[in-house]
């Protein structure tokens, strides 16, 4: 059949640039690879082997960026004839999401990922000298495997097939089997989906883009550190590695930081950190990194620890492939609130994970031996004995995340080899309270390395004997600092009221790595700021640690409802009570505020909240400090349903107050439960003369009389139209205050008609059925509803400390920055 | 042998004595038959809303009430009754995990996770519902 208003050719230019990407990248990872051989043997045809590469390289990523480009214009055009096209943008998508709508789904994501690795190799093309031979070989690996995700071929054996890559290129018409398509003008009938509404926010404009450098970036060391063990310079590649790794910490650091502030600010997790799967799987590589870039510092230095930095800048990589396996592949689907759904690329995505681990770790154990390492270990009092011993724990850390986020592949494994031989499914789930769970074991890590980055900045590489003058000088700095912090957190503590022991030892070597590296710019640096990259990462985690302890000890649910009428003990019953009820024009009182819900308002599919704070002094006569917040719900497009709830959060210096409506009557969220309240009143016939009164259970209404110009605005008048409209005053049996109504009544062509009338407020209604005009009589017919209930239902939450936290992460990316600067010289 | 050696293996010692404690706070999926047996337990159960039944919630009784019926995968169905607000999307739920115990003859859940359809089969719906409504 010949289809009308099709546009085939993007489709088959993506497709070609598709298949020219990956030859690209095959002919590059070859060439390189031979122009590394030749470099290693000394023959001539290195610098052919280059030149083919570099083409290659370059013919590859011109072939990414329009992959890209063909995306974002098929998308800018609407061309929802193309399903990545229909699935993630609409008509009324606002211009400013395209990106967001670009990378939302896993195919767009993985051509992120290509974007910035191939950018990082043009750049490696022109900065690496002798290197680029080798690591672009590399890197060209691992975009040939990236685009294999998105290439989309199908084999088929039989009535089955095995599906390589997921293409963004794919028509709808090819994807599902619908009648719709055996009518040539089935593009005009397509709609978009359009992108999520809680993505709708400038985070997912900026998170996934940093979020996919540091990804990216971290394949720099990586590819570096394999390398290193391919060409046998064990030594020479730390130099060049070390700045990319510093970069890619900080990059991937503020990714991970970007997650954290998104829940926190725009989405209803209610706070920065859940130790959800997906968080800890970006994390984990990021601790590794950090643990890496440490023993790479010990092995620039000193010589030791250069197995252990090849060992974790090639983990790294590989739990960041880890990371993707687990996001993407649909395994973490019972455990965690953002992981995608599943694409049918596990095996694929399994393929990759040991492609670039196997190998390299074969590489790593055969060429152990020849890895030079200094005769003599490590004294005890040196610098690089107490790094080492850092970088381990950092990785125990790890490994004690991943163990438990990785439940649901344990699982999976089981499960095949236990029904393999007939048992049952494996079920384990994760711990009850996870938050609890990583919290009691990463608590003593964070102390450890508290102290560890405090004291070890006070030795010095190479140091056999910490006597004399050098030890009094240690044991000063070092004791002054432990003093100082024990006096000052256990001040802390009191005040605040944070009276545990952990937190108390938290706050310690939290203040203690603080002191000790302010003092180590002050006396050892000499208030050199330019080489003390360290020291300012290190407070950073100081600071960071000061934040957690009081976000996360006070932080304090203000909304906590008071009434139970449940009667539910136990558990955590009452701790889960963090929603209130706030009935408009209701003062409620929330710990040392008094909360008033004051109205609402419309702005497109938005609806503002009004939720006024008061706080009084003592004798509750002074406002001493009054605000507004405004958290928002978005509708969809029918305004039928709510798509997402926005909190909104007042900023403090030392706190924030974050309120967040989580539900409304449900006759303003959902249609049919609106119209069945309306079906559902009861009219009551009454029949009366002027100036009678008519009673209902809560109200009276007079009748007060007619008029033969009607006001209600339900009435169009007509030529012809006969016309009497009924004024009406409606009091409560409790107040004096009148409300008006006017139904009207009308002879139009010979029939009578009602034209009803409301009060909202009271829930009254009103129609007019009958005229007797002999005994001067009219028929009424009043419903008395419960009167409209106007409430929000919000949370009110109150972070102390949160700004320390932001302080801190942003210090610790400041200090990678700070030395990847300091590196490159 | 060398001190970091030691140390390594002490770190690897304290790291297996970790993994075990972990491991010790990992259960496995419950079901409403168990959380009777064990009334005064923790419990995660895996199961599937009863979308025939009735769902209640009334903020203007209790704000942190919802009540709804769920289905375990072993077939039981009980009252479960969730301490907060009825989320968004709820009646589309394909399955829901949910931690919490029993009292009395109700599932009482302080926490839950929903998993909704996925996007390809939401479309497929919507595809499919457009081309009823066009060939009608």
């Amino acid at each position: 059949m010949e289809y009308l208003n099709e546009h085939l050719w993007p489709g088959r230019l993506g497709h070609f640039l598709v298949l020219l990407g990956f030859i690209g990248s095959v002919l590059a990872a070859v060439s390189y690879f031979f122009a590394t051989r030749s470099s290693l043997r000394g023959d001539e045809g290195e610098k052919g082997w280059l030149r083919i590469g570099r083409s290659a390289f370059t013919i590859h990523s011109l072939a990414v960026f329009g992959i890209a480009g063909t995306i974002l214009y098929m998308m800018l055009n609407q061309y929802y004839e193309y399903n990545y096209v229909m699935e993630h943008v609409s008509s009324d998508l606002d211009f400013s999401y395209i990106f967001s709508a670009f990378w939302e789904g896993q195919e767009g994501s993985f051509i992120l990922w290509l974007f910035w690795h191939a950018v990082l190799g043009l750049i490696l093309i022109l900065v690496a000298k002798k290197w680029e031979a080798p690591v672009i070989s590399l890197l060209s690996c691992i975009q040939m495997f990236i685009l294999t995700m998105i290439l989309g071929i199908y084999f088929y054996h039989g009535n089955d097939f095995t599906k390589i890559g997921s293409s963004p290129f794919v028509m709808v018409r090819d994807m599902f089997d619908a009648p719709i398509f055996s009518r040539p003008d089935y593009v005009g009938l397509l709609q978009g989906k359009g992108l999520n509404p809680l993505l709708q926010n400038y985070w997912m404009t900026i998170h996934p883009p940093t979020l996919f450098l540091g990804f990216a970036s971290t394949a720099i060391p990586f590819c570096y550190a394999v390398a290193g063990l391919w060409t046998g310079k064990h030594k020479e590649w730390l130099r060049p590695a070390l700045p990319w790794a510093l970069f890619s910490a900080a990059i991937l650091g503020t990714g991970i930081l970007m997650g954290g502030a998104w829940a926190y600010e725009a989405l209803s997790f209610g706070g920065y950190w859940a130790w959800d799967p997906v968080e800890n799987m970006s994390l984990v590589p990021w601790i590794v990194l950090i643990a890496g870039i440490h023993t790479g510092l010990v092995a620039r230095n000193t010589g030791y620890s250069i197995k252990s930095t090849y060992l974790f800048f090639i983990l790294t990589f590989v739990l960041i492939l880890y990371s993707t396996f687990l996001t993407r592949s649909g395994v973490l689907g019972d455990t965690s609130v953002h992981a995608f759904t599943e694409m049918g690329l596990e095996w694929q995505l399994v393929a990759f994970i040991l492609t670039f681990f196997i190998p390299p770790l074969y590489l790593l154990i055969k060429k152990g031996k020849e890895i030079p390492a200094p005769k003599k270990e490590e004294s005890a009092y040196s610098k690089e004995f107490w790094m080492f011993i850092g970088s381990l724990v950092l990785i125990f850390s790890t490994v004690l995340i991943s163990f438990t986020t990785s439940i649901p592949v344990f699982n999976k494994i089981l499960t095949f080899f236990s029904t393999m031989f007939g048992g049952n499914p494996v079920d384990f789930s994760p711990p009850d309270d996870p938050v609890a769970h990583y919290n009691k074991y990463q608590l003593w890590i964070g102390v450890f390395v508290g102290f560890l980055s405090g004291a070890a900045q006070f030795l010095r590489y190479r140091e056999d004997q910490l006597s004399g003058a050098r030890l009094k000088s240690f044991a000063q700095h070092t004791s002054i600092a432990l003093i100082v912090s024990i006096t000052a957190a256990i001040l802390m503590a009191y005040l605040s009221g944070v009276w545990v022991w952990q937190y108390i030892l938290l706050l310690i070597a939290g203040l203690f790595t603080i002191i000790t590296n302010v003092d180590y710019v002050i006396s050892v640096l000499r208030g050199k700021i330019k080489v003390s990259a360290s020291a300012v990462a290190h407070i950073g985690f100081g600071v960071l640690m000061l934040g957690v302890v009081f976000s996360g000890a006070k932080k304090e649910v203000i909304s906590k409802g008071f009434m139970d009428t449940s009667a539910i003990e136990g558990f955590d019953a009452q701790d889960a009570r963090i929603n209130m009820i706030l009935p408009k024009e209701t003062p409620v009182v929330m710990d040392d505020y008094v909360v008033t819900y004051q109205g609402d308002e419309m702005d497109g599919f938005t609806r503002r909240f009004k939720v006024n704070y008061k706080k009084y002094d003592e004798g509750k006569s002074k406002v001493l400090e009054e605000f507004t917040l405004r958290p928002n719900i978005l509708y969809n497009r029918m305004l039928t349903k709510v798509e997402a709830s926005n909190p909104s959060t007042k900023h403090y210096l030392g706190k924030d107050i974050f309120t967040y409506v989580s539900a409304l009557p449900v006759t303003e969220t959902d249609p049919e439960a609106a119209k069945a309240a309306q079906d559902s009143l009861n009219y009551v016939e009454y029949i009366v003369s002027e100036k009678d009164t008519m009673f209902t259970s809560q109200h009276y209404i007079v009748f007060e009389g007619f008029s033969q110009e009607p006001t209600n605005k339900d009435y169009t008048p007509q030529q012809g139209d006969i016309p009497v409209a009924a004024r009406l005053a409606a009091r409560k049996m409790t107040s004096d205050s009148v409300w008006q109504a006017e139904p009207v009544y009308l002879i139009r062509n010979n029939f009578g008609i009602s034209i009803d009338d409301k009060i909202e407020e009271l829930g009254l209604y009103f129609k007019f059925n009958k005229v007797d005009p002999k005994a001067r009589t009219m028929t009424f017919e009043v419903a008395e509803a419960a009167p409209k209930r106007e409430y929000i239902v919000m949370q009110a939450i109150v972070f102390p400390g949160i700004n320390l936290v932001w302080l801190g992460s942003i210090m610790m990316m400041l200090g990678l920055v700070m030395g990847m600067i300091q590196r490159r010289k | 042998m060398k001190k970091t050696h030691i140390i390594a293996i002490a770190v690897i010692a304290l790291g297996m004595v970790a993994l075990i404690m972990a491991a010790g706070d990992m259960s496995t999926y419950s079901n409403f038959q168990k959380a009777i047996e064990e009334p005064g337990g923790k419990h995660q159960i895996v199961g599937y809303l009863s979308k025939d039944k009735p769902m209640e919630y009334d903020p203007e009784v209790d704000a942190n009430l919802f009540s709804f019926f769920m289905k375990d995968k072993k077939g039981m169905e009980k009252k479960v009754v969730y301490i907060g607000t009825k989320p968004q999307d709820f009646e589309r739920s394909e399955e829901l995990v949910l931690t919490g115990g029993m009292q009395g003859d109700e599932f009482v859940a302080t926490d839950m996770l929903m998993k909704c359809p996925s996007k390809y089969t939401d479309q497929e719906i919507q595809l499919k519902e457009k081309i009823y409504t066009e060939n009608k």
